[in-house]
């Protein structure tokens, strides 16, 4: 029996169901080894010819990492059920499924880089390919030092682990089964960790619900506190303000629109980059609709349950002033509550949440550098053996490069939030004019970035510093940094030429965009590519 | 325009219609619904219960309504799917446009 | 190694940025390497724009630093009172620029 400085024990038969269940998982992986190395879209892709609910599953797992729990129990603790908006933006996969998947399905682009060069033509469309991939190389191995970190945290809370254990140990035991099978054993182990990450999220959620009272012991312990107003989501501070602490009609208007009509588009928020991986994977354009809408409802369903599980917690524990404090309640729900062996259980599905999260981005991230890096720049003529290969070595490269940046330099990963949340301010509307705007041109998307990174430095940091700008709300700096990074990339769209004609009207044909096309479906109506 | 067509051909099914709209538009209120609704019936409230089953409602409303022209696109697509993936490969190997 | 948070910050925009600039010069040596013919990027409306925009901030920035250090003088006082100081400057480095110019576009010309 194992009791770490939290004083949550670990009976023998806690520790049997944990170490069963990730044996699962990796083996679950591991027997896809054949399949995985194939060839490159096998690798990456497992085929193209997976049915709806593999990725869909995929789309919530990988939309589950070990610090989405504490993200939203900070959110819901802080603001009562209103906070359940700030996650909604899971919701872009509702018109996404019907739209921008869609597109981008019928373009058969490996990778959100690739398509770029399929959307526009020229060194422009090079230059955006080659930018991307090199982002989206470092971002995954961002993203894997992050949550790592995360875990190395969880188990010193835990267990009292040096950090360095909880960070190394269960990335690498998911990176057997990455670097075995690629994408099949990334997909087949998130179905068995989405399956059974849900069950455990429901469970200890519905447990923590039982011990403050049941649901309508819930309901009244809220009343006698006066704190009726946490279980509406739709109690706002008025219209709106600009106060940074409040939260108004315009901060929930504002996450609508983003999450919603953000599905227009393509790129303009960070989960996209591993969805427009699932959606290539599936095996009909019906398939990918489907299993993105379906991977985002299920998000919905599981933010929710947590919004209640912390209500619940809130009832139990309704004076944390410490952020860092509260931010565990749900944890704490579990390994406070749960009886023997289903602690052993619930750290399991502590497990399969993070290897959910690190497989998938251990892949991604291999995919930038192998199909548009290596495959596109360096070595064109790579036989698909070469290309399994290379896709292994890049897999491992991210592995350790994301040990070297969780564990020596924890502090920058503070900077992953400013670049998960950039990502959707200045650059949402032009990821969405790509998609619906024949006009929009590989020059203005590549300076909308380039004047994203800038605008947003500026905006979030530097004037408010010197004191140039006060600290505004998070609707405020949504709309300023949209607005700022317009006066770049419009001006820039009607100074460089439209991409080329005739590779429009190829685009055109084979992905069929919504929006205004009519030049360029008139040139494919003429060319007897489509029908009138 | 009927709503709940069943027969689309390949060229109607790649347009965009009404049904999209009517897709999106279902989808986003019942992501909407099922976020509020799930809150309400973990507590026992009588509008949580109302506002999942509207959710769900609308979300089988969605289906019966984009299910056929989706189908009709995929199959059309996925005939030609080969040839597309076969232009891919000569992008990715500057083969489409070397010269150009 | 553990730095201050805003250090951590900036080093890590500066990894990341670093990365992605990489990813772009690799795409531009690999267009001029592959591709023969070059692109136009710019409308001829666009580089007239732009060349109007790029001579008047550099117009601006001259009469600007002639202007600084003599007290009570605007850009127009001091260009009348030293006209020499500017305008020969500014005739040798356009001469230099158009020679080079001249010499790009013989050395270009066949290829273009």
């Amino acid at each position: 029996m194992q009791e770490a400085a939290t004083g949550i024990v670990f009976t023998p038969l806690d520790w049997v169901w944990t170490i069963m269940l990730i044996l699962l998982m990796i083996v679950c992986g591991v027997i896809f080894y054949r399949l995985g190395k194939r060839s490159e879209s096998d690798f990456f892709l497992a085929g193209r010819g997976l049915p709806w609910w593999l990725p869909a599953t995929s789309v919530y797992a990988t939309h589950t990492a070990t610090d989405t729990p504490m993200w939203i129990t900070g959110a819901i603790y802080q603001c009562g059920a209103r906070g359940i908006w700030y996650p909604f933006f899971a919701a872009w996969t509702a018109i996404s499924a019907f739209v921008s998947t869609r597109i981008f399905r019928r373009s058969l682009a490996m990778s959100q880089a690739e398509w770029q060069n399929l959307r526009y033509s020229g060194l422009g469309a090079e230059l955006l390919r080659g930018w991307l991939a090199g982002w989206q190389t470092f971002m995954n191995m961002f993203v894997l030092a992050w949550v790592s970190a995360a875990m190395g945290k969880i188990c010193v809370y835990l267990f009292g682990w040096p950090n360095w254990l909880g960070v190394v140990l269960f990335t690498s035991v998911c990176a057997v089964y990455v670097l075995v099978a690629g994408y099949w054993g990334v997909i087949m182990a998130d179905f068995q960790q989405g399956v059974i990450s849900f069950l455990v999220i429901t469970l200890v959620s519905c447990w923590g619900v039982y011990v403050a009272g049941g649901p309508l012991g819930i309901v009244s312990k809220l009343a006698d506190l006066g704190e009726s107003w946490r279980m509406n989501p739709f109690h706002f501070d008025g219209f709106w303000g600009l106060d940074s602490g409040s939260f108004y009609a315009m901060d929930f208007i504002t996450l609508l629109i983003m999450s919603t009509v953000g599905g227009l588009g393509m790129g303009n928020f960070i989960d996209w980059y591993p969805e427009a991986q699932r959606i290539q994977s599936a095996k009909s354009v019906r398939d990918a609709s489907y299993s993105i809408w379906a991977g985002g409802f299920v998000s919905l369903i599981r933010n929710s349950i947590w919004a209640v599980a912390i209500l619940a917690f809130f009832v139990l524990y309704p004076n944390i002033q410490s952020e860092a404090e509260y931010e565990m309640g749900w944890f704490r729900l579990g390994f406070e509550y749960l009886p023997a062996g289903l602690i052993g259980i619930f750290f399991a599905g502590i497990i399969a949440i993070h290897l959910s999260t690190v497989s998938t981005h251990l892949n991604l991230g291999s995919l930038y550098a192998t199909r548009d890096l290596y495959h596109h720049y360096i070595n064109p003529e790579a036989t698909q053996e070469q290309l399994v290969k290379v896709g292994r070595w890049n897999t491992l490269f991210l592995l350790i490069g994301s040990f070297v940046l969780g564990l020596t330099m924890q502090s920058i990963t503070s900077w992953l939030i400013f670049a998960l949340w950039l990502q959707a301010a200045g650059i949402w509307i032009p990821s969405i004019l790509q998609v619906v705007w024949w006009r929009f041109n590989s020059w203005a998307y590549l300076s909308s970035w380039i004047a994203n990174l800038v605008m947003s430095w500026l905006v979030v940091w530097v004037l408010p510093e010197l004191g140039l700008l006060p600290d505004l709300p998070n609707w405020v700096n949504f709309w300023l940094l949209a607005g700022l990074v317009a006066l770049v990339y419009i001006p820039v769209t009607f100074m460089t030429k439209p991409d080329d004609r005739d590779h429009l009207v190829r685009y055109y044909a084979m992905a069929r965009p919504l929006g205004f096309w009519r030049p360029v479906h008139e040139d494919a109506v003429k060319k007897g590519l489509i029908g009138s | 325009m009927e709503i709940f067509k069943k027969n689309w051909t390949a060229a109607e099914a790649d347009r965009w219609t009404v049904h999209d709209l009517l897709a999106s538009l279902f989808g986003v209120v019942a992501f909407l619904l099922v976020t509020v609704g799930v809150i309400g019936a973990f507590l026992l409230q009588v509008w949580g219960f109302v506002c999942v089953a509207v959710a769900l409602l609308l979300a089988w409303l969605m289906y019966r309504i984009i299910d056929p022209k989706l189908r009709a696109m995929s199959d059309a697509f996925e005939a030609r799917q080969a040839e597309y993936l076969d232009d891919l490969e000569k992008t990715v190997r500057w083969e489409e446009r070397s010269g150009t | 190694m553990e730095l201050s948070p805003a250090a951590g910050k900036i080093l890590g925009m500066l990894m990341a940025y670093a990365v992605s600039s990489l990813g772009l010069l690799l795409a531009y040596y690999n267009y001029r390497k592959r591709i023969v013919k070059a692109d136009v990027i710019f409308t001829r409306t666009a580089r007239w724009i732009i060349g109007s925009v790029v001579a008047t901030v550099i117009g601006a920035s001259i009469l600007g630093a002639a202007a600084v250090g003599r007290e009570g003088q605007g850009p127009l006082d001091a260009l009348r009172d030293n006209w020499v100081g500017i305008v020969v400057p500014v005739a040798i480095f356009a001469f230099s620029f158009w020679m080079t110019w001249l010499l790009y576009r013989h050395f270009v010309g066949g290829k273009e």
